[in-house]
């Protein structure tokens, strides 16, 4: 089903680097391409349907009661030849859906079937006014390789609260990919929390082409056990004066690998343009291993502001010991003290209303399991 | 040597800096020389046997060099490296000329044809102003090496490598190839198989070398092979600076450049490597560096690249030893057409090790700098620490600058970080020094040489002036600066 030369290709563009080599586990995704090839697993299958969303990708279907859903081609933010798990999902991708979203909030809901097959799915989504998305990603018992790709397209002058959470499997690894091009005079903020599963790869692109367009981007990540995240995260400065803005914070516990990369660009046509990439891990297992590789590629001496930093952090003697000294016992000023690394600088009240309780449950069944 | 208008000769009388000796080395002619022995060919298991055979090697070496050529062909060439196409390893048919048959302890026992490449590059001078010993390569091989007096009652060993090979095998294979792989990659598998020339030093236990060691070399014709192998080993307690710079005449066509330094600093040692590289823009400049520090070792590295067509080198160290230390201070400068692919790798293999890696790049018409690194905190590496710093000026709108950094944190109380800048001259500071009467070229040069001279503060003064002479050097190319 999957031709030879694809599957044999190598799963990075410049070969599998041995930094990308150690931490992913490409032999997972291989044996779904493989059973796939062989005809032992299928593609997509019966999933849940959710209550409370306004749109569902259910499997390889789409079904809303709210929302005009369309067919359509994908829209090309995201390149098929970026990665190996990407050109298969465009080679097995049989029908894209398009959303026309204007001045309003919606919830869209992803679910995969529970048994073994990969489940391409892939959204395209139109968005002008003021529009806010909630992805919410789901998929905790699932045996499905799931094959995610979401492209949004926001129209000159248009503000877009996008919030992406993923809570993925621990028995399938998944492919993630969210990209969002921005017009001119756009402003796009894209939060994003990730529980990871046993092999994450999630994705997001964010490409500034219209003059004066901002892109704030705002990960949060909390990792457990053997769970395992590759985060690529890309801000593409193509047009001129914009100005892109990323931070990302992990917590790590158990033998969890979490991996945030991905590059700050500024294009020769950006003139003007600005770029900001911070990465931040706090690890708190001495088996965890957290990996940054912030890059920045800036094509053009006439910059606005180019900067990346990337480093581990930790829970300071000094600020546990201020907290005890008000009162609090030392477990809760951990607590405290781990929300405000994980919270902080969010970019949206919308986010910090959905991702906040997410945030602090997830933290207090790992102190208090 | 032929002198551009415009362009000042070195002074042939008086004190001779290295910046001079290092300027712009593409205007000069190449200098014709005898040549005893030169081997031509591809690449092949005949013509490293005849590179062996020539130098009367021990059969450990030559089994060496074939085991290196087998991973050679093997190996894939790394994808990853910008510009690499470019590259044709066939082209390149000569890898080793022998222009004397010893090395000479006595500069007045070179050949006179030899003797006046240098005395035209203005190092005896150099030699006399400052160093303590002094090695040279040309086309691969040492032809001079002396050792003062001082070093010898010290008990330092500088020797030609091939000459260490033969009279001291023991000391030799305990660390020749021990510190860098053959199997590392294409290129290093590449300098095993074909090395030639280079310096092996030994400093004894509890020896502090009073002055930095000089090498210099030089690449005399195009379409050749450079792969000079410099070993260092410093005993539990002693102290060492290396100086190395690197230069060569102008070609019509490119020459390679592959050559490799490893250090080994035993406990409580310190060795500090200083490159000055300004070859010529016809060399493409592969440097595989790297070091291994034991308890309480330290070993620092210095990399001023200005010249070459294209460079890759990342010096690296591996913390050994508990309470180890490194520092590596990288300088790039494109100025040009050119690419300067350099950075620094740090493992930190044992606990409260510590690094520094700082690097400072400038790219000015049409130049590309990268700055590709690692730091890497091993398990049971416990409170190491480490800070990387990159900051990149860009010059024009044609110039470009890429930042590569890669963490990899196995322990949780380690304390690592990294940040990286990049800009542009603030239009703010120019016009600040032109309200003060400076010219916009004055200011710019102000400003240029600030932003480089602000990382050599605290660095002994000799390669201070010796660099930041050269950098400046480099940029009254573009018009004032400096």
């Amino acid at each position: 089903m999957i031709p030879r030369e694809i599957l044999e290709k190598p799963y990075q563009p410049y070969g599998d680097s041995p930094t990308i080599k150690s931490y992913t586990l490409w032999s997972l995704y291989d044996e779904y391409y493989k059973e796939l090839a062989r005809g032992e697993i299928g593609i997509g299958g019966d999933s849940p349907v959710p209550e409370g969303y306004d749109v569902v990708l259910a499997g390889t279907g789409i079904m809303s009661t709210k929302f005009n859903v369309s067919k359509t081609q994908p829209l090309g933010i995201i390149n098929p030849r970026a990665s190996k798990p990407l050109e298969i999902h465009y080679y097995l991708l049989r029908n894209a859906y398009r959303l026309t979203l204007s001045n309003t909030s919606i919830r869209v809901a992803s679910t995969i079937p529970d048994q073994k097959s990969i489940t391409p799915q892939h959204l395209v989504v139109n968005v002008s006014g003021k529009t806010s998305i909630l992805l919410d990603i789901l998929g905790d018992s699932s045996r499905s390789l799931r094959s995610l790709v979401v492209e949004v397209n926001v129209e000159p002058n248009s503000i877009l609260d996008l919030v992406v959470i993923a809570r993925d499997t621990l028995f399938a690894p998944s492919l993630i990919v969210v990209g969002v091009r921005g017009e001119e005079y756009s402003t796009i903020k894209t939060t994003y929390y990730v529980r990871p599963g046993v092999m994450t790869r999630l994705e997001i692109k964010e490409l500034l082409d219209g003059r004066g367009a901002e892109a704030y981007t705002r990960g949060i990540v909390v990792s457990r056990n053997n769970e395992r995240l590759d985060n690529i995260v890309d801000l593409i400065n193509r047009g001129a004066d914009t100005y892109s803005h990323h931070l990302f914070t992990a917590l790590l516990y158990g033998d969890s690998i979490v991996a945030q990369r991905g590059t700050g660009k500024i294009a020769s046509s950006a003139v003007n343009a600005g770029v900001e990439y911070y990465s931040e891990g706090l690890i708190r297992s001495p088996n965890a291993l957290f990996i940054g590789q912030p890059r920045l590629e800036i094509d053009t001496g006439n910059v606005r502001v180019a900067r990346h930093a990337a480093r581990n952090t930790h829970i300071l003697p000094e600020q546990v010991f201020y907290l005890q000294t008000r009162g609090i016992d030392r477990m809760r000023a951990e607590l405290m003290i781990t929300e405000g690394f994980l919270l902080r600088g969010i970019i949206s009240r919308y986010a910090e209303e959905v991702i906040k309780p997410l945030i602090v449950g997830e933290l207090r069944k790992t102190i208090n399991p | 040597m032929r002198v551009i208008s415009g362009w000042v000769k070195p002074r042939m009388a008086g004190a001779v800096e290295l910046s001079e000796i290092l300027e712009h080395p593409e205007y000069m002619e190449p200098i014709p020389y005898r040549r005893e022995i030169e081997i031509r060919g591809r690449i092949s298991r005949s013509l490293v046997e005849e590179i062996s055979r020539a130098k009367k090697e021990p059969e450990w070496m030559l089994r060496l060099r074939l085991r290196a050529l087998e991973a050679f062909e093997k190996l894939p060439a790394p994808k990853w490296i910008y510009g690499i196409e470019s590259i044709d390893l066939d082209e390149i048919t000569t890898y080793y000329v022998k222009p004397v048959e010893k090395p000479v302890e006595d500069w007045d026992q070179l050949p006179s044809e030899i003797r006046s490449i240098y005395e035209k590059l203005g190092l005896p001078e150099f030699y006399a102003k400052y160093l303590a010993g002094l090695s040279t390569v040309l086309d691969s091989e040492t032809v001079y090496s002396s050792m003062k007096k001082v070093l010898e009652k010290l008990g330092v060993i500088m020797i030609p490598m091939e000459e260490a090979v033969r009279k001291y095998p023991g000391l030799v294979k305990k660390y020749f190839s021990r510190i860098y792989p053959l199997m590392e990659h294409k290129f290093s598998a590449l300098h095993y198989a074909l090395w030639s020339g280079g310096v092996f030093v030994y400093v004894p236990k509890n020896v502090r070398v009073p002055y930095p060691i000089e090498a210099f070399f030089y690449v005399g014709s195009e379409l050749e092979g450079q792969f000079e192998h410099t070993l260092i080993v410093a005993d539990e307690g002693s102290e060492l600076t290396f100086i190395e710079g690197c230069s060569a005449p102008r070609f019509k066509k490119y020459s390679f450049h592959d050559g490799m330094v490893e250090l080994y600093a035993h406990r409580s040692s310190r060795i500090s490597f200083i490159t000055v590289q300004n070859w010529s823009r016809n060399i493409i400049n592969f440097n595989n560096k790297r070091g291994v520090a034991e308890e309480n070792a330290y070993i620092e590295w210095l990399e001023g690249s200005i010249g070459s067509k294209y460079t890759v080198t990342y010096p690296s160290t591996i913390l050994r030893g508990e309470g180890s230390g490194t520092s590596s201070i990288v300088v790039g400068i494109a100025n040009g057409p050119y690419i300067k692919d350099t950075g620094s790798k740090v493992i930190h293999a044992a606990p409260n090790t510590r690094s520094r890696i700082i690097s400072k790049s400038i790219s000015s018409r049409g130049g590309v700098n990268i700055y590709r690194g690692m730091v890497q905190v091993n398990r049971g590496a416990r409170y190491s620490r480490s800070h990387v710093q990159c900051d990149s000026l860009i010059l024009d709108g044609k110039s470009k600058a890429y930042t590569y950094p890669i963490i990899h944190i196995m322990d949780n109380t380690a304390d690592v970080g990294h940040e990286a800048t990049t800009g542009r001259i603030n239009p703010e500071q120019l016009y600040y020094l032109q309200t003060r009467g400076l010219s916009e070229d004055q200011a710019k040069s102000l400003i240029v040489l600030g932003y480089i001279r602000d990382i050599l503060r605290g660095l002994p003064l000799e390669y201070v002036a010796m660099l930041s002479r050269v950098i400046q050097l480099e940029f009254e190319r573009i018009g004032g600066v400096g």
